[in-house]
């Protein structure tokens, strides 16, 4: 049986910038799997490619033995692949609760004319769809701000705030772009609950960019290993974090952040 | 303070020649025309589209229903069609018009980042109006189009014999508006418009959360021109005259913004009350042309422009969400809610710094 997710030889140049250069990978159906390495290492622009925001200068990428290859952001979500943001995007005019209700894919109140004709249609659907909002706000520890203006909420906020957007449609795989950066260390073990549970209750595969490794060794399994556009090892969170190649792009890595 | 002496040349002007009433009237029905321009501006923005060519839209609309219910050239005229259609059927042609005019211009603006797309819809309108003054037998050129009909003209007069027509003009004006308001209030706070504005607050995060954001954004756009095309069509029957001239940048697309700057844009309420105050202050200052200084009544329509030019500077400046702030809640559907102030919320887990 082939994986849930496949990369095959994926790159994205930025002019003269390899930014991914030929990485590839398989995420198997049902796995919290991890995604580190350096900063620039390409992971965020491995995940827009995944994702639909950005098209790969060359390379495969296949969910559920579909070739998603280039197709728009909104196709890939409707085939049941979703992402969250490294740096949280929210809707900062909207309510909390509304951010989320956005997230529902087939409204029936998205096509413009029912809500001339038949608005009792949609003010049905709408009822369910709060209803549902307001379970994935409790999910994630947000349901006292669900009236809130999405602005206004904390870093932390903002990072559960993508974490909800992503599960409002109990997707089948979740991109998360470092979930923990900025979340205070209470809630961090929280979300690694979360994350699990969601796993255990609802199926989701997981393929999570973290740089606390931590969180990596605890909850993800396989770890993918990234630098300089390539995967540099796969395996267990011990295994790859002893692998001295790794350590030595961690280093490397480190020191042109100083530069 | 020279307050009370223009109020008693208004008082005047309007009440000894039984003006109040008529000056209300054909007001009230002018301002009409401009707040569905202002409702259907204000769709588009909400879909963060910045149309600076609502003349171009609103000029479509009059020419094309000029075009279908005119009859045919006399002597020295020359335009295409002059079908001479009934109005109502003129009203369905300028509606048309101005929603194929914004899906032709769908095309860059599906490439054109908003402030380009902003420069290019200026554009059209230049061009248009300059296609209009300059191509021969197309639309008579620089002298317009003369002598439209109105709407039921005969028939009005049947059913309220003796009335002035201004008075059934108001009334089938102001129901335009109303209609207008009940479809972009009804579509703008619905699902429908949550993604418009989950596209105008970060397109990004609409397409994260699966939506199509052009085919929403070509909609809001489109649904747009098509109610600028029917206000431009309600106007020309309103002053039976159209002529390139007529279609300034200034009164047919900054006028328009002023009204949704100073009403509160993205709030079809604040709107309508916008349209209403700018409206006033427009049609309104030249009433008060005889009690200015000699120097600056000569110069009454540049000050009003001036006027208008202060409006959205003080509004930008003092007051952007205008006089009635954009609701948080978009969907009329969610439920109203409210919750403690978000600024002092007691569990709010403060970001920390990563690892
Ligand atoms: N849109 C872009 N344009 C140009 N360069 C980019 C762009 N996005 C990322 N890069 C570059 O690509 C490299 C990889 O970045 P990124 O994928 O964000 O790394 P990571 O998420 O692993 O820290 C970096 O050198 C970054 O500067
Ligand atoms: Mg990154």
């Amino acid at each position: 049986m082939s994986a849930l997710l496949e990369v095959h030889d994926l790159a994205r140049y930025f002019g003269g910038l390899r930014a991914v250069d030929g990485a590839s990978f398989a995420i198997e159906q049902g796995v919290i799997a991890g995604l580190i390495g350096p900063n620039g290492a390409g992971k965020t622009t491995c995940f827009n490619c995944l994702s639909g925001f950005l098209r790969p200068s060359a390379g495969r990428v296949r969910f559920n033995g579909e070739d998603i290859t280039g197709m728009s952001p909104h196709r890939i979500f409707r085939r049941g692949l979703v992402r969250t943001f490294q740096i949280p995007q929210e809707l900062e005019t909207m309510t909390v609760l509304e951010n989320l209700m956005l997230a529902e894919s087939e409204q029936r109140g998205e096509q413009i004319w029912r809500n001339w004709l038949l608005p009792r249609q949609v003010a049905r659907e709408e009822r369910a769809l709060e209803d549902h909002a307001h379970e994935v706000l409790a999910l994630v520890a947000l349901e006292h701000m669900a009236y809130a203006q999405a602005g206004t909420l904390s870093g932390g906020q903002r990072k559960l705030l993508e974490l909800g957007r992503a599960l409002m449609t109990h997707p089948q795989m979740i991109l998360l772009d470092e979930p923990a950066a900025g979340v205070n260390p209470a809630l961090l073990v929280r979300i690694s609950e979360d994350i699990r549970r969601f796993r255990e209750e609802f199926g989701i595969t997981f393929l999570i960019i973290e740089h606390n490794l931590e969180l990596v060794r605890d909850l993800c399994h396989p770890v993918v290993v990234m630098a300089q556009g390539k995967v540099l090892d796969v395996g267990a969170a011990d295994d790859v974090l002893s692998n001295p190649e790794v350590e030595v792009a961690y280093l490397r890595g480190a020191a042109q952040h100083h530069d | 303070m020279p307050f009370d002496i223009p109020f008693n040349e208004l008082f005047l002007t309007l009440v000894t020649f039984d003006g109040a009433v008529n000056w209300t009237v054909g007001f009230l029905t002018t301002v009409s025309f401009f707040a569905i321009l202002a409702l259907a501006l204000n769709t588009q923005w909400a879909a963060g589209i910045l149309n600076f060519g609502v003349a171009a839209f609103f000029m479509t609309g009059a020419y094309a229903t000029a075009i279908f219910t005119l009859d045919p050239p006399q002597l020295l005229e020359s335009y295409v069609g002059g079908w001479g259609l009934p109005v109502i059927f003129g009203w369905l042609m300028a509606a048309i018009a101005g929603g194929i005019l914004a899906l032709l211009l769908s095309i860059p603006m599906l490439r054109l980042r908003d402030d380009f797309l902003a420069i290019t819809t200026i554009g059209v309108a230049a061009i248009l109006r300059s296609i209009a003054n300059s191509v021969d037998g197309l639309v008579n050129r620089a002298r317009g189009l003369n002598g439209l009909p109105r709407f039921l003209e005969g028939i009005a007069d049947e059913i309220t014999p003796g009335e002035d027509y201004r008075w059934f003009a108001l009334v089938v004006a102001l129901l335009f508006v109303a209609f207008v308001f009940w479809l972009v209030s009804r579509a703008g706070a619905s699902p429908w418009g949550r993604v418009l504005r989950a596209v105008r607050d970060n397109e990004d995060t609409a397409r994260a959360s699966g939506k199509n954001t052009v085919a929403f954004r070509i909609q809001a756009f489109v649904l747009g021109g098509v109610l600028m095309g029917l206000a431009g069509g309600l106007y020309a029957h309103e002053i039976k005259s159209v002529a390139p001239s007529g279609f300034s940048n200034v009164i047919g697309t900054f006028f328009v913004w002023t009204m949704l700057i100073v009403g509160g844009s993205g709030n079809h309420k604040g709107v309508l009350l916008g349209a209403l105050a700018v409206g006033f202050f427009w049609f309104g200052i030249p009433l008060f042309q005889e009690s200015f200084p000699d120097w600056l009544g000569s110069r009454v329509f540049q000050v009003r422009q001036l006027i208008i030019g202060a409006l959205i500077v003080i509004f930008l400046l003092w007051r952007p969400e205008g006089l009635l702030a954009e609701q948080a809640r978009v969907s009329r559907y969610v439920s109203r809610r409210r919750d403690p102030p978000p600024t002092t919320p007691p569990k709010d887990p403060t970001p920390t710094a990563t690892p």
